[in-house]
């Protein structure tokens, strides 16, 4: 009996499971100190609100308070689910963030190579304060200018593409073109931004690897591609990953202000479904079922993400 | 897998935990619902005559009662004061405290105050008096049960004369359910004009044509306009655009069931009852579309969602014939628009004219705002609604809203042979009175005035050098047979909102775009849409609402 | 600056020239349109109402800034914003570095679960009136507390840090362990020199954030000396627009067009300033003599 309660013991002082959880808070001490606010904040104020959510499954009165509205089960995601619009909203979205995010991500990155590559330092300073201007700019702003540049009858863009013999191009009021003039505003208002973290990145790129390289006969090109790019290479998949878990929300300021009625099936999007149904009657109800909605969808994608970076060797951020 | 299992499930635990213990020490709104019976049966015994309230201003003391207003904050406080302690503040409080009330004012940013109202009334954070202008919203808390129905502190005989006088029974009655219940106070408004016609008169005067008064003149008119000023668009009436959902004057004299006040009032609440209720109102986009295909206006009408492109078309002299708000052409809050065209085309002149015969039996209608402005309300969070309606009974009076609004005899205005008061110096008036007049004075909109050519008399003197504009705009805007908008919103109308307004957003461009011969087919596609959306429950509604009201007239 | 060791030659090749060349049209066409804004907030309104404004203001004048420098309440809320950026960017960044430092580390028992649990409320959150109640309840609201505190950690700043710090070589803290270092001092000294890129980055991004706000103060804030900038900039748009359903109706003359491009400028250029200064920091920390390999 005894030799079988020493092997047991040996067994388990071998694995960590069997040693006291407070050997190892005892251990990082400090590191869960560091915590310890962190969770404070996210419980007070991220998990307390989070029973609003049960808003989603009730006819909410804002009166009786959430506990005293009436349970009506899933009868709101119903609602929401046999509306033609929602799937049109859902369907533009998407599309809208996927051609963005396409034409965005490799022009950020490679707008942060450019950057990264000029030598001349009053250049580069003065270039990178400039490009993030736009990203401050609000939509009401860009909106405007975007309408009166690309104008079909006078805008300036069209009037330069007329001089060019060519015909004017509906920019605004044809559904393919105003995806597109969509995209070139929402590239342009957060092009130089984008650079910012890559540039950072960057920074960090041990400079003997350069010197490696360049001993070794290496251009300019090749560095970019065997030490700058793979050495960022987790930064720019995290950011993939965070990007891409964002495809099923969508910010309410562009495609409401840069839409209008002409292209109004394919400017249609989540935000703006929300936005029309708190218009004459504030919806909590309503919004909170969209908003589970596209939360699930999200952490869907995310999931996949994250395995997918996974699977070719990143960390992912799960 | 695992990790992603405990992501999730550590997420969701937490979640359902903390929401546990979240559910029960959040304090929300308690249930009200008790507290509106309490009301209700509060007002059955004042209707036994035991306990009524005493809301008229003078006739009760009161003992040391505060209450809560809520007062725009347009960031225009000059300086020393803010939008909730100033020299007006101080004066209603000398006021009131005569009869034990003292008023204290919550500034609200006039920015997005929609969402701020929605939040307070959800907190209970909201003051006494609240103002909100869509009444589908202020109905809709009272049918959630979270604001006081206001009849037992309005409707005696004693009660809040002033208030009752200054508002009138018509306009006060907009606020009422079919149940006889008052769920808010609608101010009323000085004036109701809301729309002139404007047409470029020098153009006119050298082309050597008469202003247009019927449709056929009109079109001859903005054909001229084009030939004359190819560069610029011979019209912009209103066409339904993201922004608007209503019908401007100039499709009023297409509509075929205007000489029919109810009838009016059951298809006129937006553009969309309108299209699927009046042919006449399909014949006015038909006229549009052939406008739309001869080049007569902008291509491009649809793009801007703000009222940008017509400022700059007015200004810029690119425009020949156009319908807007009434006084639009001098009003200064719109940028004093002629004085700016004329300080480049001295020659230029945009003058209003009445509004085009009806197509169908040549009279003049005239559409014009209902009676009432916003609408003020009391959240059931509200401690003492008696001495809330006093006040609002106080700002009827002389001393209170008159004073208020007009300032003081000798220091804001003097007044002139016919007893209008009149504006000494309008400089020292916007310092020390103007920036804050029209949000204390919350009963009337535009102010304090007894008739509406008194209020155009004032305001004419507000435009030194354009007073007869000032005066024919809004005569333009009140001849002829006057339609007043209507205010019943039909309980399936706000359900069904989200769907509809994309419906009608889509084909009222397409009717004006298409090509002519599509027209009809895209007119009854829009109709067949609507009526799949369910329009006719909501017709159905406004027309059993209706029906109770001609009743009882 | 990157590189300056490797190309000693000051050959001019033409992948050079199109960098600069490609750049420079970037930095055009995103600085315009705020040089148009700039301009309109110096035009008269005639200039602005019909739209001909470009590079330069068109009958230069100086009306809209002289309505928001007298208007004292901009001053009171520029303070309140200051003030509320500064805490709020010192607190976020503390807090966010306190985490991604800790959650960076292998060997913390239970790393994915609390990690899980931050990026957990990233996608599910109560709504506007739960979040509003609970602030009421702490006694926050109208407080400016209410606008620092609630949005402290960032999960996307919270995941690009600890990202960062994951980044830097093992082995580097071993050797630190080895000469008997605990967990704080490795983060003091060896952690945050080597990160100062992504801290400046961060810390910008709460910055911008806190001072851009405009939801959370209109929502919280009730007291009129409390207002932040950019709501008491939006209030002041809206003393020159009219009410819905028709006219409000005001008495006074406001330069509504200028003055909406002015409150623009204001509201954007302190915190534009912000970045230029920071650049200095976007420099790696000194790696010399440090374990290589």
């Amino acid at each position: 009996m005894k030799w079988a309660k020493q092997r047991l013991a040996g067994y388990r002082s071998r694995h960590s499971d069997s040693k006291n959880i407070w050997f190892y808070i005892w251990r990082d001490k400090w590191l869960y100190l560091m915590l310890a606010p962190v969770i404070t904040y996210y419980i007070v104020f991220k998990y307390v609100p989070m029973y609003g959510l049960i808003i989603a499954f009730k006819d909410y009165n804002v009166f009786k308070g959430i506990s005293g509205s009436k349970w009506i089960g899933i009868l709101n995601f119903k609602q929401v689910f046999q509306t033609d619009l929602f799937w049109l909203s859902i369907k533009n979205t998407l599309m809208l963030n996927l051609f963005t995010l396409a034409v965005n991500f490799p022009l950020t990155i490679l707008a942060a190579l450019m950057l990264n590559e000029v030598r001349c330092p009053l250049f580069r300073r003065v270039s990178q304060s400039f490009l993030y201007l736009p990203h401050f700019m609000s939509w009401v702003v860009v909106a405007g200018i975007a309408t009166n540049l690309f104008a079909q009858t006078d805008g300036s863009v069209n009037q330069m593409i007329k001089h060019l013999g060519f015909n004017a191009v509906p920019f605004l009021n044809n559904n393919g073109w105003w995806v597109f003039t969509y995209v070139i505003c929402n590239v342009w208002k957060e092009i130089g931004w984008g650079t910012i973290i890559y540039l950072a990145a960057i920074t960090g790129i041990d400079e003997s690897l350069y010197e490696a390289a360049y001993i070794d006969g290496a251009d300019k090109v090749q560095r970019i591609l065997y030490i700058t790019l793979p050495m960022i290479r987790s930064v720019i998949i995290v950011m993939l990953i965070l990007s891409i878990s964002k495809m099923m929300s969508i910010g309410l300021d562009a495609p409401l202000l840069l839409g209008n009625t002409k292209v109004i099936n394919v400017s249609e999007v989540i935000s703006t479904y929300i936005y029309r149904l708190g218009i004459v009657k504030a919806e909590y109800s309503l919004s909170t079922v969209i908003g589970l909605f596209q939360s699930a969808v999200n952490i869907f994608i995310l999931i996949l993400a994250d395995r997918f970076a996974k699977m070719i060797g990143e960390e992912g951020i799960l | 897998m695992k990790k992603v299992r405990r992501f999730l499930a550590g997420g969701l635990v937490f979640a359902m935990a903390v929401s546990l213990i979240g559910c029960k020490s959040t304090g929300e709104v308690s249930k009200n619902a008790d507290t509106k019976g309490t009301a209700a049966s509060e007002a059955s015994e004042a209707a036994g005559g035991k306990e009524e309230f005493k809301t008229t201003y003078g006739s009760k003391k009161f003992d040391d009662v505060t209450i809560t207003v809520e007062v725009f904050d347009r960031s225009n406080a000059p300086e020393g004061s803010t939008v909730i302690d100033n020299r007006w503040t101080k004066y209603i409080n000398q006021e009131m405290n005569k009869v034990g009330i003292t008023v204290k004012f919550v500034a609200v940013p006039r920015a997005d105050e929609v969402n701020k109202a929605q939040l307070m009334m959800a907190s209970g954070t909201g003051p006494d008096i609240m103002i909100c202008y869509t009444s589908s919203i202020v109905e809709g808390f009272y049918k959630d049960g979270g604001t006081y129905d206001l009849s037992p502190y309005v409707d005696g005989e004693d009660q809040a004369k002033n208030l009752k006088e200054y508002i009138g029974k018509d306009c006060m009655d907009l606020g009422r359910n079919q149940q006889g219940e008052l769920w808010a106070i609608p101010a009323r408004r000085s004036t109701t004009a809301s729309t002139n016609l404007f047409i470029r008169k020098d153009w006119l005067d050298e082309l050597g044509l008469q202003a247009p008064t019927t449709k056929e003149e009109m079109y001859h008119v903005l054909q001229e306009f084009k030939k004359y000023k190819p560069d610029s668009f011979a019209a912009s009436f209103w066409v339904c655009t993201k922004a608007s959902d209503i019908a401007g004057v100039m499709a009023t004299s297409f509509l075929k069931n205007v000489k029919d006040e109810k009838a009016y009032a059951i298809e006129a609440d937006s553009a969309t009852s309108l299209i699927y209720m009046d042919p006449g109102f399909g014949e006015y986009f038909k006229w549009m579309n052939q406008l739309y295909n001869e080049g007569l206006i902008d291509p491009e009408y649809y793009v801007d969602t703000t009222e940008n492109a017509l400022k700059e078309d007015f200004v810029n002299g690119k425009v020949g014939c156009f319908e807007s708000n009434v006084n639009y052409n001098v009003d200064s809050l719109r940028g004093s628009l002629l004085k700016v065209l004329q300080s480049t085309d001295p020659k230029a002149d945009v003058i209003s004219i009445p509004p085009i015969k009806n197509d169908n039996d040549g009279e003049i209608y005239n559409k014009n705002y209902p009676i009432n402005g916003a609408y003020l309300f009391i959240p059931q969070s509200a401690k003492n609604v008696e001495a809330a309606v006093t006040y609002l009974d106080w700002l009827a009076t002389k001393e209170g809203g008159f004073t208020i609004f007009h300032g003081f005899e000798g220091e804001h205005f003097k007044y002139d042979d016919s007893g209008v008061p009149c504006v000494i110096d309008a400089g020292f008036n916007t310092k020390d009175k103007d920036w804050t007049r029209h949000d204390l004075f919350l009963i009337g909109n535009q102010g304090y005035y007894k008739t509406a050519d008194e209020f155009a008399l004032a305001t004419s003197k507000e435009c030194p050098g354009y007073e007869n504009y000032v005066l024919d705009n809004f005569k333009n805007a009140s001849v002829g047979i006057i339609r007043h908008d209507p205010t019943f919103t039909a309980p399936t109308s706000t359900e069904k909102n989200t769907e509809i307004s994309v419906i009608r957003e889509e084909y009222f461009v397409k009717l004006v775009t298409c090509q002519p011969d599509k027209f009809d087919d895209t007119l009854q596609e829009f109709k067949d849409k609507l009526k799949k959306a369910g329009y006719d429950q909501i017709i159905k509604e406004r027309t059993d609402y209706y029906d109770g009201v001609f009743a009882g007239k | 600056m990157k590189n300056m060791s490797v190309s000693k030659k000051r050959t001019i090749n033409w992948g050079t020239v199109i960098n600069y060349l490609l750049l420079t049209i970037l930095v055009v066409i995103c600085f315009y349109p705020f040089l148009n804004v700039v301009a309109y907030s110096f035009s008269s309104n005639r200039a602005v109402l019909s739209g001909t404004v470009t590079f330069f203001p068109i009958e230069m004048q100086l009306d809209a800034y002289k309505e928001i420098v007298h208007r004292g309440q901009i001053w009171t809320a520029m303070r309140v914003t200051v003030l509320v950026t500064l805490l709020g960017t010192a607190i976020g960044l503390i807090l966010t570095i306190f985490a991604a430092y800790a959650l960076s580390k292998d060997k913390l028992k239970g790393r994915k679960w609390i990690s899980g649990m931050i990026l957990f409320t990233m996608y599910f959150n109560g709504g506007i009136i739960p979040t509003f109640l609970v602030i009421k309840n702490l006694g926050m609201y109208d407080q400016l507390t209410s606008l620092y505190i609630p949005s402290a950690v960032n999960v996307f700043n919270f995941i690009v840090m600890r990202t960062f710090f994951r980044e830097i070589p093992k082995s580097l803290e071993e050797a630190a362990y080895l000469d008997g270092a605990t967990d704080v001092q490795i983060l003091f000294k060896i952690v945050l020199p080597l990160s100062m890129p992504i801290i400046a980055t961060i810390g910008l991004f709460y910055a911008v954030y806190y001072w851009n706000d405009y939801f959370n103060a209109l929502i919280y804030i009730q007291s009129p000396e409390k207002y932040t900038l950019q709501l008491r900039l939006r209030s002041l748009l809206f003393a020159g627009e009219l009410g819905a359903a028709g006219n409000e109706g005001l008495g006074q003359q406001v330069m509504a067009e200028a003055l909406k491009m002015a409150c623009i400028v204001v509201g954007t250029v302190p915190i534009l300033a912000v970045y230029p200064w920071l650049q200095k920091y976007f420099v790696k920390g000194v790696m010399l003599g440090s374990v290589k390999g």
